[in-house]
């Protein structure tokens, strides 16, 4: 649901606009569920796609 | 180069600029016969005379408008305030006159004054001895702050103090005066003001501190390595301004900051720090900028100071809590 707020520290967010990747399509593995830099890579070498 | 303790290189230094100006002046409560509370000033007087280090009235307001006054007059006054929980007593000497006089007279004069204090916790005085007051000076335009960890800045630190044509408010951490040596020159030499130090390179987190602090940083980072977290630590050494480029440029390399100060929390000057990498290094942080600091209480009593105050552990567990954020 991208209604809700997406968790991720700025270092994280400056990262994934970088490489043009939409963090509401992303669930995070850190913790209090936060988007880690590794979610985003992980994300880019699915190709962006959603598991 | 010899291994000298820092209150043994900051004697040093005032010898060094004593002998080359002769408008260099030390004064304030005990410092001329005796050598100062702490013999900072240990056998100056014997050496350079009464006309250049002299004992004054028990009088701070009194001590630090004599050296607006000589300063005014071409000096390069260089007071000592006891401690600098006195410093309330010169509060208007300082805050409300010297670091505006050359404001007020349009840069016609400078004001070359360098105020010595002693601070710092850890070393059981009595009351109003080892409070943390540098954020009180660190916010009044016109001053310089300056801090020095240890023997070598303070030496350089000091010099550079002396020489400069600004008002300085140069505070000496009462544990850091004997309780490690350093190699220190024999010679003259500077530490640049308006620079922080990086103590310890790192790769995972910067530790951002200053005065006695920056030892237990070391220390504390040490652990840390053993365990696999790469601290940098960075030393301010000048309190006001900041190095800007310094803190940032450290911040974008780790994204992890934990901020350490001996001072209340809501006193010191993390808090500046802190807005400044909110300000210019957001985009770097992987973690929320920390700050270990002691409790937001009066000074404590000397038998409360081990409880109180932040010590290794407290850096060791922030530094753990923010790398694992």
């Amino acid at each position: 649901d991208h209604h809700l707020p997406v968790l991720a520290m700025p270092a994280v967010r400056k990262y994934a606009r970088d490489h043009s990747v939409d963090l509401t399509q992303i669930k995070g593995t850190g913790r209090h569920g936060q988007i880690l830099r590794s979610d985003v890579d992980a994300f880019l070498e699915n190709d962006g796609v959603v598991d | 180069m010899a291994k000298m303790t820092m209150v043994k290189a900051i004697t040093a230094a005032l010898d060094e600029e004593l002998s080359r100006d002769p408008k260099v002046l030390v004064f304030g409560e005990d410092v001329g016969k005796n050598g100062g509370v702490f013999r900072a000033t240990d056998k100056l007087q014997e050496k350079h005379g009464k006309d250049q280090v002299f004992d004054t009235p028990l009088a701070e307001s009194g001590i630090i408008g004599l050296s607006n006054g000589l300063a005014l007059q071409g000096f390069r006054p260089v007071p000592e305030l006891q401690f600098f929980g006195f410093v309330f007593e010169a509060f208007d000497e300082i805050a409300g006159q010297l670091a505006r006089e050359r404001f007020r007279m349009g840069g016609s004069r400078k004001m070359p004054v360098t105020i010595r204090s002693a601070f710092g916790g850890g070393v059981n005085t009595p009351e109003l001895h080892s409070d943390s007051f540098e954020g009180l000076v660190a916010q009044v335009p016109g001053l310089r702050v300056v801090c020095p960890s240890g023997p070598y800045d303070a030496k350089g630190l000091l010099i550079s103090s002396i020489r400069s044509d600004d008002p300085i408010v140069f505070l000496e951490h009462m544990k850091a005066y004997r309780s490690f040596k350093e190699e220190v020159p024999d010679d003259a030499y500077t530490v640049p003001l308006d620079k922080a130090g990086i103590k310890r390179e790192g790769k995972d987190v910067t530790i951002i501190t200053y005065g006695y602090m920056v030892r237990l940083a070391l220390q504390a980072a040490d652990e840390l390595a053993k365990e696999g977290i790469d601290a940098e630590v960075l030393d301010l050494r000048t309190l006001a301004p900041l190095d800007e480029d310094t803190i940032l440029a450290s911040v974008k390399k780790t994204g992890r900051v934990v901020l350490v100060q001996e001072a209340q929390k809501q006193a010191g000057v993390s808090a500046n720090v802190a807005a400044l990498i909110a300000e210019k290094g957001i985009l770097s942080l992987g973690a929320p900028v920390a700050r270990v600091a002691s409790p937001d209480t009066p000074y404590p009593f000397a038998q409360a100071e081990k409880a109180w105050l932040p010590n290794k552990q407290d850096i060791i567990n922030q530094v753990k809590e923010t790398v694992q954020f």
